[in-house]
């Protein structure tokens, strides 16, 4: 799947892992941009004291909901930001950083304007 | 009102002493969140004066480099701004957690918590719970072997000495406070107290002796009773459910006059056969290891409805100890886990389990088969890619358990 492909919140992974539950899915959803919201809060604090290596261990971390919940941009970044806190390259950490921060804006108007979950599978 | 009036109180119970506010947000919302006399504080050279005017109880120091805060805080015992009973919490990054913990061993502060990165809120509101409570043991810690901690530079390790010694010399100074403050001020009142004591102690006696092994006993005995009562009904459960579904499986083949006989000659199958059918019928036990806590619900939620009896744990240190209290037909483990990861602890499984073999089976990312091959060779039985469909989980789950 190329970068263009990939969604803002592809909802059939979540049903694939969970089922179909939309309730329960929307809650796995704000509980998402909750931890992204203390996630994104740390890594910035991390860039800004040049603890670029720590990103790497913060990116992942959220990579792994960011994966879960189907925020396929997101978690591509993520994945992005953990390569770049291993090579120790600031400027594109930060670069990153900001993408980040905009995928998951995106993510979190996906959810705050789709207030029922109509999955594309049954 | 709202949680963010509680940074502003002006007579707090709980202070936090920062140096830069974007690394205390996450951690002062919690405090907050738990504590209604709370306040954050930026430090400066006016520091000192608040703090002996406030007078809190608990005091964190979240400056940015634990050097600092230990300077800060031997010098607000040295200048008397602290000279009352207290409790200290050094807040660090997690780089710095060795010397933290050094720290708290030397007992220079009485807790140290890791804020950067924040993972564990729980333990946080614990500790600012702890202090509130301000427990006075002075236990001292033996295990401490120089060649366990990481390098700490030697000027950093003089200054933690000397601030130990200024913090015991506090402690010291109040203690001897206290005692003179409760001595008998008259013969008297002195020889009430010895027998109080001498009474008191007769009272502790009696209950070492007599008391205390009686109830260790009767406990015993519930706990053995209780067991055993579980063990039967949970058994009885099982065998009615098989029971049951025999007598369904019956009555779609056989016409309704035939089943009493079938059943009866069902009944006469062998004991083996039946406990068989019992083990097979018992729930598995899955354990969890996952650090975010969202795919972790997730992957709980996925197997607790397939009816396994899922237990989670969110790092590897968590699960050690999970392992060693229960009995587990399977454990599912990410690869990168604050303090202990998933390779050292299978490793560290392995001596748990005594060598029995405990299946475990590795979350990961589709980028680390390196590592998962390292991992592989301490005992893998299979990985899931991270996120993995229902339908994956459940089939490595079930490959292995079964």
């Amino acid at each position: 799947m190329t970068e263009k492909q990939l969604q803002i919140l592809n909802r059939n992974v979540m049903i694939e892992l969970i089922g179909n539950e939309p309730d329960m899915i929307r809650q796995f959803e704000i509980d998402f941009l909750k931890q992204a919201k203390v996630s994104l809060r740390n890594i910035v604090a991390m860039y800004n004291a040049s603890r670029i290596s720590e990103i790497k261990e913060e990116a992942h971390f959220l990579k792994t909901s960011a994966k879960a919940v189907g925020a396929e941009q997101t978690s591509y970044l993520l994945q992005a930001l953990e390569q770049s806190g291993l090579d120790q390259d600031k400027a594109k950490c930060k670069d990153l950083i900001l993408q980040v921060k905009e995928a998951l804006q995106s993510v979190h108007g996906v959810i705050v304007n789709d207030k029922k979950i109509s999955p594309s599978m049954p | 009102m709202t949680k963010k009036s509680h940074l502003a109180c002006r007579n707090p119970k709980v202070i936090m002493i920062y140096e830069n506010e974007e690394d205390v947000l996450g951690a002062a919302s919690i405090i907050a969140d738990q504590v209604e006399e709370y306040r954050t504080i930026l430090v400066n050279v006016e520091i000192g004066d608040k703090v002996k005017n406030l007078k809190p109880s608990v005091i964190l120091f979240a400056l940015t480099t634990v050097q600092k805060s230990i300077e800060l805080y031997t010098k607000l015992i040295s200048d008397k701004f602290l000279d009352y009973p207290h409790y200290s919490i050094l807040l660090c990054k997690n780089r710095e957690s060795a010397t933290a913990f050094r720290c708290c061993i030397k007992d220079i502060f009485d807790n140290y918590f890791v804020y950067q990165p924040l993972y564990e809120k729980f333990r946080l509101k614990m500790i600012v719970h702890s202090g509130l409570l301000i427990s006075q043991a002075t236990s001292h810690y033996a295990g401490l072997h120089e060649e366990q901690l990481e390098n700490i530079g030697q000027e950093l390790a003089s200054l933690i000495d000397k601030s130990s010694e200024c913090k015991q010399s506090l402690l010291g100074s109040i203690a001897i406070c206290k005692q003179s403050l409760n001595e008998p001020k008259n013969l008297v009142e002195h020889e009430e107290l010895t027998t109080n004591l001498s009474s008191k102690k007769i009272m502790e006696n009696i209950n070492k002796i007599h008391v205390e092994p009686l109830l260790a006993e009767l406990e015993s005995n519930i706990k053995v009773s209780l067991d055993g009562m579980i063990q039967q009904l949970l058994s009885k459960q099982v065998g009615i459910e098989v029971l049951e579904a025999k007598i369904a499986d019956l009555s779609r083949v056989l016409p309704p006059e035939q089943q009493t006989v079938s059943s009866a000659l069902n009944d006469s199958a062998s004991p083996d056969t039946k406990e068989e059918d019992l083990k097979t019928k018992q729930p598995k036990k899955i354990l969890v290891v996952e650090d975010n806590q969202i795919y972790r619900d997730m992957l709980v939620r996925v197997l607790a409805k397939e009816n396994f009896l899922v237990d989670a744990a969110d790092d590897g240190l968590i699960a050690l100890k999970k392992i060693k209290t229960n009995q587990y037909a399977l454990v599912l483990m990410d690869l990168f886990m604050p303090n202990l990861d998933g390779i050292n602890t299978t490793i560290q499984i392995k001596t748990v389990s005594g060598g029995k073999d405990l299946p475990i089976i590795a979350l990961t990312g589709n980028k680390n088969k390196e590592l998962i091959k390292t991992w592989a060779e301490q005992g893998l039985k299979g990985y899931i890619l991270k996120p993995s469909t229902k339908h994956e989980i459940l089939e490595a789950v079930n490959r292995v358990i079964n």
